[in-house]
């Protein structure tokens, strides 16, 4: 759950490549991640901004050339270059310039052997992408909820979903593929692990959810005339199937809806007052001072997922802390790990081992 | 996706005679080399010559050429001798002194870069001014390192002085900065109360 990078200071921030490319490039995919990477270290704003304002004073001035201008130049290079070639040495070469030319040359040479031990060949990344290949081709799972209540499916980076009824989610087994990616038909409520190395996406067959780690429902159910994103926490893409390059970014309690027929994109603040306060999605899981058993009993029904314990052995524990958005058996760690219990997954339950607290 | 290809390897074909392979290395540092000539005050015509006759050279001498760890380095460091020698020449200026830009950008886009509009207008702003009275070297410096990417190692050979000058030069420029700004936002904290 860490978020590369991990600065203590305004230099090791400017220092970082990824934090110097979003500020050269300034790409829309790098905002998200640096958005992300605000929300998830709240306390280091004050780092990035000031390493911000750094950056911009030492860049300074924009440059206004054109992809195009670039172009030109080069052309007028090369035709220098060709000219050059066919008459031979001209005045150019005069003494002072071959001076500045042998400077450099031996410069050059230095570098080379101070650098040459370092220079290895990189043939290493060729077989692991194949592996990656193979495993991407067998492992894919698929779990369907024909009951009558809401299910929670835990995947293998640890995010979690709650997949309504008559709902299917089809996801690979695997986790060392470059994206996390799972299809939906129906209804799901998505709290994704953070990892912004591995986009985590969600396919439906109107609508293409992009998020880095957050939290957000999605609905698609085949006969349905609109499909629908809902973000509760963190910010999140949205590509229409039918414009992939148009993505929308939504933040907290903002939606997005899209008529299939007509691929009408409407967006919208969530409605302020919940249709059902009982969905997850609407849920607050922040506690003060809360009995344990309390917080467990929640879970139990949120998830819809059995939480086996000994009453009496939590009764003294409490738990104070904010557990929103994180996915299910994250929460139930950071539970365990307050009151210093162990957890398992058993026959499709969460059995919790305790010795009290005092 | 397709990779790009590397520059070493265009570097290698370039050695060899290929004058495509000098194109797009052209392609690939012509912003970067601008930015940085541009940055001794000299207007943008002179600096375009300068990398025009540095492009030439490469190629009149492409035979005596070595490989090279990074282009871009090899580059900059390059274009930064003939700039000094275009200085020499015209200016008849003395050793040590070269000028540093310090210009601000026309405009800075704060709901972009994810940072408060306040903030960003008055710690540019507070920050220009501290580097405008560092010397050149340190704000030369500051920008190979934190802009351009460079090691202290290959700014060292750039700026023809030792490592530990670089880290010093580094070192002073950054406390020197961070200095004033835990007077700053406390200044600016101030100003919006009253």
């Amino acid at each position: 759950m860490s978020l590369s990078p991990n600065p203590f200071s305004v230099a090791e921030l400017l220092e970082d490549e990824t934090f110097q490319r979003w500020m050269k490039e300034r790409s829309q995919e790098d905002r998200l991640f640096w958005e992300e990477w605000l929300y998830v270290y709240p306390e280091k704003r004050e780092i990035y901004e000031q390493a911000v304002a750094m950056f911009l004073v030492i860049e300074g001035k924009k440059d206004t050339l054109s992809d195009q201008d670039i172009s030109l130049k080069k052309e007028q290079i090369l035709e220098l270059i060709s000219e050059e070639s066919s008459s031979s040495i001209k005045s150019l070469l005069s003494w002072t310039w071959l001076r500045g030319v042998a400077a450099v040359i031996i410069m050059g040479v230095v570098t080379w052997y101070y650098f040459r031990g370092l220079d290895t060949p990189q043939t290493a990344p060729l077989t692991t992408r194949s592996e990656e290949k193979g495993l991407e081709r067998e492992q894919w799972r698929q779990v369907s909820n024909t009951s009558q209540q809401p299910m929670v499916v835990l995947l293998p980076d640890n995010s979690s979903v709650v997949l309504s009824e008559g709902s299917s989610l089809r996801f690979q087994a695997a986790v060392n593929t470059a994206k996390r990616e799972v299809f939906l038909k129906g209804e799901g409520f998505f709290e994704v692990s953070k990892d912004p190395t591995k986009p985590f996406f969600v396919y439906t067959n109107s609508l293409t959810t992009k998020v880095l780690g957050t939290s957000f429902q999605v609905r698609s159910f085949e006969g349905e005339t609109v499909a629908l994103v809902k973000v509760k926490s963190g910010r999140v893409a949205v590509m229409p199937v039918a414009s992939p390059n148009k993505s929308t970014l939504l933040t907290p309690h903002q939606q997005l809806s899209i008529e299939i027929k007509t691929n009408k994109i409407i967006q919208e603040e969530s409605r302020a007052a919940p249709k059902n306060p009982s969905d997850i999605v609407n849920q607050e899981f922040t506690y003060e001072y809360a009995h344990v058993s309390d917080i467990l009993e929640q879970l139990q029904e949120s998830y819809n997922m059995p939480i086996q314990y000994e009453r009496e052995k939590l009764s003294t524990c409490t738990f104070t802390g904010q557990l929103n958005d994180l996915p299910f058996l994250e929460k139930i760690r950071l539970i365990c790990l307050t009151i210093e219990s162990t957890y398992q997954i058993i026959d499709n339950k969460v059995v919790i081992q305790s010795k009290g607290c005092n | 996706m397709a990779f790009p290809v590397q520059d070493h390897v265009l570097w290698k074909s370039y050695r060899e005679g290929d004058k495509q392979a000098l194109g797009t290395i052209v392609e690939r540092h012509y912003r970067t080399l601008r930015r940085y000539g541009l940055k001794f005050m000299i207007d943008e015509a002179t600096v375009e010559d300068c990398i025009q006759d540095l492009f030439l050279q490469l190629w009149q001498n492409r035979l005596q050429i070595n490989d090279t760890f990074s282009v871009k380095h090899y580059l900059l460091k390059s274009l930064r001798s003939h700039v000094i020698q275009y200085l020499r020449a015209e200016k008849h200026f003395s050793h040590q002194e070269t000028d540093w830009d310090t210009a601000l950008p026309e405009e800075v886009d704060a709901e972009t870069l994810l940072i408060q509009e306040e903030v960003a207008l008055f710690q540019v702003n507070e920050l220009k001014r501290q580097l405008d009275t560092l010397p050149t070297r340190e704000r030369e410096a500051l920008y190979l390192k934190y802009y351009e990417n460079l090691s202290v190692c290959e700014i060292a050979e750039m700026m023809n002085v030792n490592r530990q000058s670089v880290s010093n030069f580094l070192q002073k420029a950054l406390s020197k900065l961070r200095d004033r700004w835990l007077v700053a936002p406390l200044f600016w904290i101030i100003c919006t109360f009253f």
